[in-house]
């Protein structure tokens, strides 16, 4: 039984049985539907109108496969290895681990976990980090951050104040294990804002890319940024930070503002936690 | 592309494409034996003619609109959870009526803004299925996740006892299952959809 190339492929529903004349390899228009044996026109030769299910021809024309939905995947897969890791931080904190030891040790597994998946996905990552943007946004992303910054502590005053939301100071269990400040910006400024921009605006806002509008990427990745931040009270300026930065990696199409902002943002939490200028207030990751 | 492998009839010779139940040729039927009904291409291909790609596409689409049913099933769940959780904690022996512990009314806001993303997820997957989809499963994952690291916690101090909270003894139930699978299932269909309508813009 030879395996025959099915028929040439119609530009429309209506084609002529002319079109398969031309072909010349092509076997005759069909007369009877294949499923359920009623006559056809010949005229109408895609879908029957008597079954009107979805029916043989249109469905049997030779297949042309779908890029698969690999980016996206790896976006959502790269989402579920953080959740992962907070998991383990989680249990290993539970379980009686030093704080600041099992950071150190989580930050690290991550970091080299998103510089693998970015090698991985380099084809989505590589032209944002070959890209620097107009020199202009540098600033900008400096002011961003003390917007952001502004827009946290207020978010978080009012939280804490109106709804006596408790807080907590990231720096110190830091301070308190005799940890300075030069080790506070590498773990909790720098080792964030290279890492969750590559993996936030990095593989997970591209992958989305490949199948969403820029609005709705900007939107589902700046979601997943709050979600995994595992903290309810914060999901508020963690949304308006992450929509920020997602704004700023589809406007500049480099991913260096949003790595400037970011740590910007979180130096600036670290160094008014460390000074106390208004005692009382904590202030936001 | 791909070939589709043909059958002759053994009434007139003609060739017909696997799976036919009648000739195209002479309309006779073909002999059984093999599965009837139309043949409808797998999910990692798509039909080339415009009518073919119309079915696929109104299929694909079918299947991303059930990530709305998941999502309103968990925004109905959490609600009720949210309700039922506010009138235990106004119950609980020694408290006073009105007037709920920190601690209480931090969990609820927490739940009632989870409650509420939910709602917002429904209305959002009635429009556009595919971008809510992915953060109802993510959301939706996470608690789950936190639910079993909860349950597990509490497990553990109890020296192997089930803990409170939860579906089941590890805080994952059927229904969480189903819900991911449902979310799981409509994103791919959602982005093979969004494939499909790329490729018909490209005109391929």
């Amino acid at each position: 039984m030879p395996a025959v190339s099915a028929a040439p492929v119609e530009p429309t529903s209506y084609a002529a049985p002319a079109s398969q004349a031309q072909a010349g390899t092509g076997p005759a228009p069909p007369r009877f539907c294949n499923t359920c044996g009623a006559p056809l026109h010949p005229d109408w030769v895609d879908a029957c109108p008597h079954c009107a299910a979805r029916h043989a021809r249109a469905l049997q024309a030779p297949a042309a496969s779908i890029a698969k939905n690999t980016p996206i995947n790896s976006a959502i897969a790269l989402y579920f290895a953080f959740l992962g890791a907070s998991v383990v931080m989680m249990i290993a904190i539970f379980a009686g681990a030093n704080a600041v030891t099992t950071d150190f040790v989580i930050s690290a597994l991550c970091s080299v976990l998103v510089v693998a998946w970015c090698v991985v996905a380099r084809r989505d990552v590589a032209p944002a980090l070959a890209r620097s943007g107009n020199p202009l946004w540098y600033p900008a992303a400096i002011g961003g951050a003390v917007a952001t910054f502004t827009i946290a502590s207020i978010a978080l005053f009012l939280l804490s104040h109106l709804l006596h939301v408790p807080q907590l100071r990231m720096t110190d269990e830091f301070v308190h294990q005799g940890y300075r400040l030069p080790t506070l910006i590498l773990c909790i400024a720098v080792q964030p804002g290279v890492i969750e921009e590559l993996a936030f605006r990095g593989v997970i806002l591209t992958g989305l890319q490949h199948v969403l509008s820029p609005w709705e990427s900007i939107f589902v990745s700046a979601l997943m940024f709050m979600i995994i931040h595992l903290s309810v009270p914060s999901f508020p300026h963690l949304f308006v930070i992450g929509m920020a930065l997602g704004w700023l990696r589809v406007q500049t199409g480099s991913l260096y503002p949003g790595m400037l902002l970011h740590f910007t943002h979180n130096l600036l939490c670290v160094v008014f936690e460390l000074w106390r200028p208004f005692d009382g207030i904590t202030f936001p990751w | 592309m791909t070939q589709v492998t043909m059958q002759s009839c053994p009434h007139c010779g003609a060739q017909n494409p696997w799976g036919s139940t009648f000739c195209s040729s002479c309309g006779k039927a073909l002999p059984t034996g093999m599965p009837s009904g139309p043949r409808v291409v797998g999910a990692k291909d798509f039909a080339t003619t415009a009518a073919g790609q119309k079915l696929q596409g109104d299929e694909l689409r079918k299947t991303a609109k059930k990530a709305a049913g998941a999502l309103l099933a968990v925004a109905i769940l959490q609600t009720l959870g949210v309700g039922l959780l506010f009138v235990l904690l106004q119950n609980l022996p020694g408290a006073r009526r009105g007037a709920l512990p920190q601690a209480a009314q931090i969990l609820i806001g927490a739940q009632v803004g989870v409650a509420v993303i939910f709602w917002g997820l429904w209305f959002w997957a009635r429009v556009s299925p595919l971008p809510a989809a992915i953060v109802g499963l993510v959301l939706y994952a996470t608690l789950v996740t936190i639910n079993v690291v909860t349950s597990v916690s509490q497990m553990s101090q109890n020296n192997g006892k089930p803990g409170g909270g939860g579906f089941g003894g590890i805080g994952i139930g059927w229904l969480d299952i189903i819900i991911i699978a449902v979310l799981v299932r409509a994103i791919s269909a959602g982005a093979t959809h969004r494939k499909l309508m790329q490729q018909q813009a490209a005109g391929i």
